[in-house]
């Protein structure tokens, strides 16, 4: 049983890989913007969440994926498909 | 039939600035334009996914003009490809938005809603339901590196085949011999190399297979790029 700061090290593992603003890396938090603070290329997202099926063992659908924006918005997410 | 009209003059015209005012030469187009139609009359009622690498600005008219011959288009107006271009960069004027109705477009804003991007989609879905031609490039934008990036693939095009997977997808790969990296059009009197490779993709359901059908192309799209550059560095 995974729980908030697991989740959370994992999504952020899972996004930096994509990260092409590492600096922003550093200060990385709950309210880190995927696309528009750390530069990820949106084409990428799709990467993101098939990995966090993958890690987290679970589906995401489209419309729950389309609102994933921030890290905490993919912490909030996933915490609540584990739930 | 208002676009097929228009084809009229603005076929004649396409081939005249391509070939004439910037003196574009491409030895092999019309064996090419050949194996593809003999590929059309094998599978008549399937709609065509031209899936290309992109490294200028005017890709999607050469394009046109090297794929298909001025009698199949006039015949099968459906074989004029859609293509889904930038907004930003096709709709800045009076001009560019004319000559993206006459050549069959939908629009695209790479920046825009999430629901802008649906719209898109649901659009591109459509015309392939209805058995029309679509032009897309799967790297989303011009390649910054001078070669395929298969890092900046876009896994709509899977999603799109994996829709209807009647479409009969064509990897091709479009390139001028003086063309080193991206730019906004190839050098003037340039040769442009065009090849393609029908791509028979794998369908499963979901997500993850999206991907795989886009990786496909890419494998096939890797193929040309190593023709090309056998050919002619």
């Amino acid at each position: 049983m995974m729980n908030q700061e697991d989740i959370y090290n994992n999504v952020v593992r899972i996004v930096s890989k994509h990260a092409k603003d590492t600096e922003a890396l550093n200060s990385i938090n709950p309210q880190t913007h995927i696309l528009n603070d750390l530069k990820v290329n949106s084409a990428r997202l799709v990467d993101i969440v098939l990995d966090f099926e993958d890690t987290f063992d679970l589906e995401i659908s489209d419309d729950d994926a389309d609102r994933i924006a921030t890290i905490g918005d993919a912490v909030t997410l996933v915490k609540a498909l584990k739930n | 039939m208002v676009g097929q009209l228009n084809y009229f003059w603005f076929g004649p015209l396409l081939v005249f600035i391509l070939r004439f005012c910037l003196a574009y030469r491409s030895p092999d187009r019309r064996l090419v334009r050949r194996r593809l139609r003999d590929l059309i009359d094998t599978h008549p009622r399937r709609p065509l996914l031209i899936c290309a690498n992109h490294m200028t600005m005017i890709d999607s008219l050469l394009l046109t003009w090297l794929l298909f011959d001025l009698r199949t288009l006039m015949q099968r107006f459906s074989y004029f490809p859609w293509n889904v271009p930038e907004l930003a960069n096709f709709g800045k004027n009076f001009f560019l938005r004319g000559m993206c109705y006459i050549a069959k477009c939908v629009y695209l804003e790479r920046q825009g809603s999430v629901a802008s991007k649906r719209l898109v989609w649901e659009k591109i879905s459509y015309l392939n339901r209805l058995g029309e031609s679509l032009c897309v490039f799967p790297e989303g934008g011009r390649s910054r590196t001078g070669n395929l990036n298969r890092d900046a693939a876009m896994y709509g095009v899977g999603q799109l085949v994996q829709s209807n997977p009647r479409t009969l997808v064509l990897a091709v790969y479009l390139r001028g011999r003086a063309q080193k990296t991206y730019g906004f059009w190839p050098r003037w009197g340039d040769r442009i190399w065009v090849d393609w490779k029908q791509v028979d993709v794998t369908i499963a359901e979901g997500r993850k297979a999206q991907r795989d059908i886009t990786m496909q192309i890419f494998d096939q799209l890797e193929v040309l790029e190593r023709g090309y550059h056998a050919a002619w560095q």
